[in-house]
């Protein structure tokens, strides 16, 4: 059995201007030890899919579908119930660790924090606790920095604090939101092969959301590529990136910077994502879609397997000959470039 | 708003008052003799009510006690208790119960009240043939209240004046002692001790550089109160000297309180009724002092009657109330108001351009924009109260002008030869009712083709502005209070033209005229009912013939007490006597 | 740090002669002569001039001002009132304890309002009490002080007689003349003035307040302490108020420093003997010595309210520590 199994999850926001479906049908699952990809664009809903799971959405939310974790649907389970899971079981780290600590708090004080609101230990304890996390974090001289203040940390230390915070209670699964997004190129380097290496000591499902799929190659198993509140495709990670099944991905890739190729145009997807308040008829990426068809205005196209592959959906009403052919292309400009 | 008697610092410069001169602290009322303000009749005495004149309370045989405390509070504080420095009306309410002084008002309303009549002396001075030296004789047995235990004598007087003209006790009585012989050189550290005053036995005598027949009315001014001769001479004042009236003051808390007791050691005949007067405040809002002598928790503010209040106030506590006694008092001030009209500048230079405009103003509209029952109209150049006002004619209508007098008033500028519309510009302060009245002033005069331009300042700079010489104005918006009851301070000190200043003046009508000039002089010189008749007939005529003013009103003083007060008695020159005050029992 | 104090020290000095020479300009660009209205009764032009010497105001105005740093630095005296010539110096330490008296209860009463309630509608906004709050707010902001003032007195004090119409009564000791004193009399004439002072700036409060909570609650790091499994009392006790409450510290500090120049309306209408009465009578006698010694006091308090704020906060918040 899975350790995070979410089925069919929805979840909409009621707005002064209507209600927004952030997230709309999506189903996953994480295995022990195994590390999932979410990726999109901004307000693709993956951040409040992950949000929904640890029942930290703020507004009035309607949730529905479940995720179900060690056979545990957190979607029902009561405030207090969940704030057991939070912080203990499963852990989050967000994109931003300029704001993500509390800057009147020393890191000490919060590393701490963490320990105490799950377990009994003495300050003593939780003390060696944070200075063991600290330097598996790599922070330098950790045992003179407990005392010190966010402010008095760079971005990737306090990245590095914030994942220490997350690892302390050796959490099943750690929810990572773009956890290198406000990061330069060299720390984001840094913070992934930590991840990497952390997952390895501790051996915790992670799931990445990231809208970076160079990232993604790095480090994912799974992948789950989401567009306007719906999956448009998901499955291992070799599937997706050597026989992508959906024009949104290969958009996605096409606009990776090719790193070889300097000076050359960055191949962004045309047009802006749509509004969740009112999103298009059938396929919802049809409008931007260069390969799209009548029926993708109309039909909203079914969440597929691939043929022979049960485990690699998409969703697209293209013709299967059309999609291979496209992927086929694709991987090639991608070799060539990085070769 | 103050009425007119009542001024405190505040006041001065205030918020609601405009009338005081600067200067002038004034007192108040200042004296007067004469006349007649019917009114409180006091304990038991036969109750006028109050309308338009007077005050008593309790009319008929009330229940009385000796004793108690009266609760006070005052809204605009007090400005010194030293005598040598104390020039307001509510401090000089206290020493009118405090101070034993050579000569006094007695404690009655009405013309007995406004009489001089000995008080440390033994009766009225003598005056040699030439009327420069007046001589007093003091009578034993007065002592001061404690903790001094020296007695009155003459020496005390000589003393006291000595002190008020001290030049390190700068005190504000040196200008009252002007004409006192030698007064100048010891003021001036010329002397050691004044020549005009002479202590022989019982007896003290003042001689002076000239004759002034109102020199009585001075030296019974509060300035010259006893105090005992270890006072220290300081010009920041000296609070709690002991005095040798029927009360002193116990003890002042500046900004806080003031309490006032018995004295003691009182021999002398005035009437001391209460045991104790406490000032409990001496900064409270006036709407809270209406409101708190209304339920009872205070007795008495004297300047704290809110305005706004005072039509409620007169049908529920009025001689006609519907809450049984009486408890609130409308009396005369001894002041004027008036509209300065300024002769020096060729807008209004015509005297009958000046009558026309004494025809043609509303002086009960006019009144309207004060508040209820502020005043009553007035035409003349002196108050009721002031000796000889009674002798003045009435000349302008009391009511509001009828289409005759606006003919008259038209037909008068016509003679003049003026050519229409006159444009003339006026000088009000910018707080109400200044802007009201001064409104209905420019509606009225617009009526007899005079075009007034209103120019509002804050009331110390209008009357800084209007006291300079050549400031282009053509009407002052002013009033007077005066320093002491008589017709020399009205019509000598307001419009001789012979020693105009350029600077802090106050002949705001730059009126100067060399018949009259003399008149004035002439008459200062005068002594008895023969003063006040022909300063009564003087004021006549400058009003007919000249008009230097339009005088529009006699404000009233407002005096509200609470239920617990049984008796009042309202002396014209000092208001309410806080000796006479008792408490319902 | 101590380089710090020295020049906030030194721009505590500058500021402070900058307002007393303020004053001073100001006072004598008015056309007004102090000495005239300090003259005592008609004057003569001669008797004006006395007067003028006497008060010192026959000097040229920088001459003045020198005398009054003189006296003030040598002597420790803010002079002689022109009005009624009291020492201000005791003038202003017998009105101080008024105010104080006023403007730190009002301080802790609308502090006990508004963080309550400023809380509660933030974390329930648009509820009926939120609704309710808002609109209170508005009154209290919109609400003239004095019709406040004198309202509570009419109806608590003259009509349901619960408490004093006004006045004043000493914390400690009473002063001879009035019946009371003492913490309970003290307390007992305080409340409707409190009450007043309070309703004003509970308002602003309470809106601030709101604000702040709900802009903290959507900061990142109160996300933060929730996924780490931390309950919502917890999260809005340890993360939410230390971090909403900074601006509002800084906003409190001023805020009393400012009154304590002087509650000018409050004081007022409750007969309280305050500074800010006593700076009004000052205004409108043109007291010069009474206006500036306010001043002085005023900006004093207000110069060492900023510094005891900028330590407050320092100690709050450590961003500020090291900086």
């Amino acid at each position: 059995m899975a350790l995070l199994e979410v089925r069919d999850l929805t979840t909409h926001f009621s707005t002064d201007d209507g209600v927004v479906r952030a997230v709309d049908g999506v189903s996953f699952e994480v295995e022990k030890g195994k590390t999932l990809a979410i990726v999109g664009e901004s307000g693709s809903g993956k951040s409040v899919t992950c949000l929904t799971i640890m029942g930290l959405n703020t507004g009035k939310v309607q949730t529905s579908g479940e995720a179900l974790f060690d056979g545990t649907d957190l979607i029902l389970l009561p405030k207090r119930e969940l704030r057991e899971y939070r912080g203990k079981r499963i852990s989050m780290i967000f994109q931003d660790p300029m704001t993500s600590l509390n800057p009147v708090h020393s890191i000490g004080r919060q590393l701490r924090e963490a320990v105490t609101l799950h377990e009994g230990a003495t300050k003593a304890q939780a003390n060696s606790r944070a200075l063991e996390m600290l330097r598996a974090v790599r922070i330098p001289r950790a045992e003179t920095r407990l005392d010190d203040y966010p402010h008095q940390f760079s971005g990737g230390m306090r990245q590095r604090v914030m994942i220490a915070m997350a690892l302390i209670n050796n959490p099943d699964l750690l929810i990572a939101d773009e956890p290198t997004t406000a990061l330069d190129v060299t720390t984001q380097a840094q913070i992934l092969r930590l991840m990497n290496e952390l997952q390895r000591d501790f051996g915790s499902a992670i799931i990445l959301i990231t809208h970076d799929l160079g990232v993604v190659a790095e480090t994912a198993d799974d992948v789950l590529v989401m567009y306007a509140a719906k999956p448009a495709e998901q499955g291992a990670c070799d599937d997706v990136f050597y026989r992508p099944h959906h024009p949104y991905t290969w958009g996605l890739m096409r606009s990776l910077p090719h790193l070889t190729a300097v000076g050359a145009e960055l191949n962004p997807i045309p047009g802006t994502p749509p509004s969740l308040l009112n999103p298009p008829s059938g396929c919802r990426f049809h409008v931007r879609c260069p390969y799209a068809m009548e029926i993708c205005r109309t039909v909203e196209p079914p969440l597929e397997p691939a043929p022979g592959d049960s485990h690699h959906l998409a969703a697209c009403h293209l013709e299967e000959a059309v999609k291979q052919r496209e992927a086929e292309q694709i991987v090639s400009e991608m070799m060539a470039d990085t070769a | 708003m103050a009425s007119c008697g009542r001024m405190s610092i505040h006041d001065l410069i205030g918020e609601g008052e405009e009338m005081k001169r600067p200067g002038l602290l004034l007192s108040a009322a200042a004296l007067l003799s004469g006349v007649v303000l019917l009114g409180a009749a006091g304990c038991g005495g036969g109750g006028e009510s109050g309308g338009g004149g007077g005050g008593s309370n309790g009319s008929s045989t009330p229940a009385h006690q000796q004793g108690g405390t009266i609760k006070m509070a005052l809204a605009g504080g007090i400005d010194y208790l030293d005598p040598a420095l104390a020039y307001y009306q509510i401090s000089w309410q206290i020493e009118y119960s405090t101070c034993l002084k050579l000569l006094n008002y007695p404690d009655k309303t009405g013309a007995a009240g406004s009489e001089l009549v000995p008080d440390a002396a033994s009766a009225m001075p003598s005056v040699s043939s030439d009327g420069m030296t007046y001589t007093f004789d003091v009578k034993p047995g007065f002592k001061f209240s404690p903790p001094s235990t020296e007695t009155v004598t003459p020496k005390t007087f000589q003393f006291a004046v000595e002190r008020d003209l001290n030049p390190k006790q700068s005190s504000f009585a040196v200008p009252f002692l002007g004409d006192l012989e030698g007064a100048t050189d010891y003021n001036t550290g010329k002397a050691k001790s004044v020549s005009g005053i002479k202590v022989t036995g019982s007896q003290i005598s003042f001689t002076l550089t000239q004759p002034d027949p109102g020199f009585l009315s001075k030296i019974a001014m509060p300035f010259f109160c006893a105090i005992p001769t270890d006072t220290k001479i300081d010009s920041h004042g000296v609070n709690g000297i002991p005095s040798a009236g029927p009360y002193y003051v116990a003890s002042y808390t500046p900004n806080r309180s003031i309490v006032v007791k018995k004295n003691p050691n009182y021999t002398g005949d005035r009437p001391a009724i209460p045991d104790e007067f406490d000032y409990t405040q001496l900064s409270i809002d006036p709407n809270q002092a209406t409101l708190s002598v209304d339920n009872g928790s205070l007795d008495y503010s004297p300047d704290g009657v809110a305005p706004a209040q005072t039509r409620t106030l007169y049908q529920k506590y009025g001689p006609t109330g519907t809450n049984g006694s009486q408890r609130i008092f409308f009396n005369p001030c001894l002041c004027v108001r008036y509209m300065g009209l300024n002769t020096s500048r060729p807008a209004l230079s015509n005297p009958m351009v000046r009558q026309a405009v004494n025809w043609a103003i509303d002086r009960p509209g006019i009144l309207q924009t004060m508040g209820f029952k502020a005043g009553i109209p007035n035409d003349k150049l002196m108050p009721p109260g002031v000796p000889g006002a009674d002798v003045e004619k009435n000349i302008y209508p009391l009511d509001s002008p009828t289409s005759d007098d606006i003919a008259k008033a038209k037909s008068l500028i016509q003679q003049s030869g003026v050519s229409t519309p006159i444009s003339a510009v006026l000088y009000t302060c910018n707080q109400q009712p200044c802007p009201d009245r001064t409104s209905v002033m420019q509606a009225n005069l617009k009526a007899i083709g005079i075009d007034v331009q209103i120019k509002q300042f804050e009331r110390a700079t209008q009357f800084t502005k209007e006291g300079t010489k050549g400031e282009p104005f053509d009407i002052a918006d002013e009033g007077w209070i005066a320093d002491y009851p008589d017709p020399f301070d009205w019509v000598n000190v307001l419009l001789n033209g012979e020693h105009i200043p350029d600077t802090n003046g106050s002949n705001y009508s730059y009126f100067n005229n060399a018949e009259f000039n003399k008149q004035m002089d002439d008459a200062a010189k005068l002594s008895g009912q023969q003063r006040f008749t022909t300063y009564g007939n003087l004021a006549t005529a400058i009003m007919q013939q000249q008009a230097p003013w339009a005088a529009w009103d006699v404000d009233n003083n407002i005096d509200f007490f609470g239920p617990r007060i049984g008796c009042t008695v309202y002396n014209p020159v000092y208001g309410m006597a806080l000796n006479t005050m008792c408490v319902k029992s | 740090m101590i380089r710090y104090i020295f020049r906030r020290l030194l721009w505590a000095i500058v500021l402070f002669l900058a307002v007393t020479i303020v004053t001073y300009v100001i006072f004598y660009l008015i056309p007004v002569d102090p000495a005239r209205l300090a003259a005592g009764r008609n004057p003569t032009p001669q008797e004006v001039k006395n007067v003028a010497h006497y008060l010192g105001t026959d000097k040229p105005v920088y001459y003045q001002y020198g005398l009054f740093l003189k006296r003030l630095v040598i002597d420790h005296s803010l002079g002689y009132s022109f009005a009624n010539r009291q020492s201000v110096n005791s003038a202003i330490f017998a009105a101080a304890p008024v105010t104080i008296s006023l403007v730190l209860g009002g301080a802790i009463l609308w502090m006990f309002i508004a963080l309550p309630v400023g809380i509660y509608s933030a974390l329930h906004p648009r509820s009926r009490l939120d609704r309710v709050a808002m609109a209170s707010v508005l009154v209290g902001i919109s609400a003239h002080p004095v019709w406040i003032g004198l309202m509570l007195s009419y109806i608590f004090g003259f009509r349901l007689e619960l408490f004093p119409i006004q006045g004043y009564c000493n914390l400690k000791g009473s002063i001879a003349g009035q019946s009371c004193g003492g913490p309970i009399d003290w307390l007992y004439h305080m409340v409707l003035p409190w009450l007043t002072f309070a309703v004003l700036y509970a308002a602003f409060y309470v809106r601030m307040i709101r604000t702040n909570v709900m802009e903290t609650l959507n900061e990142d790091y109160v996300r933060t302490a929730r996924a780490k499994g931390a309950s919502e009392i917890r999260v809005m006790v340890q993360h939410v108020i230390r971090n909403a409450m900074l601006p509002v510290v800084t906003m409190l500090g001023m805020d009393i420093a400012i009154a304590l120049g002087g509650a000018v309306l409050t004081e007022t209408v409750f007969g309280l003997p305050g500074l800010g009465k006593l700076a009004i009578t000052g205004i409108s006698t043109f007291d010069l010595p009474i206006i500036v010694g306010t001043v002085v006091f005023a900006s004093v308090m207000v110069i060492s309210f900023n510094l005891l704020v900028d330590i407050l906060y320092a100690w709050v918040d450590p961003r500020i520590r090291l900086a």
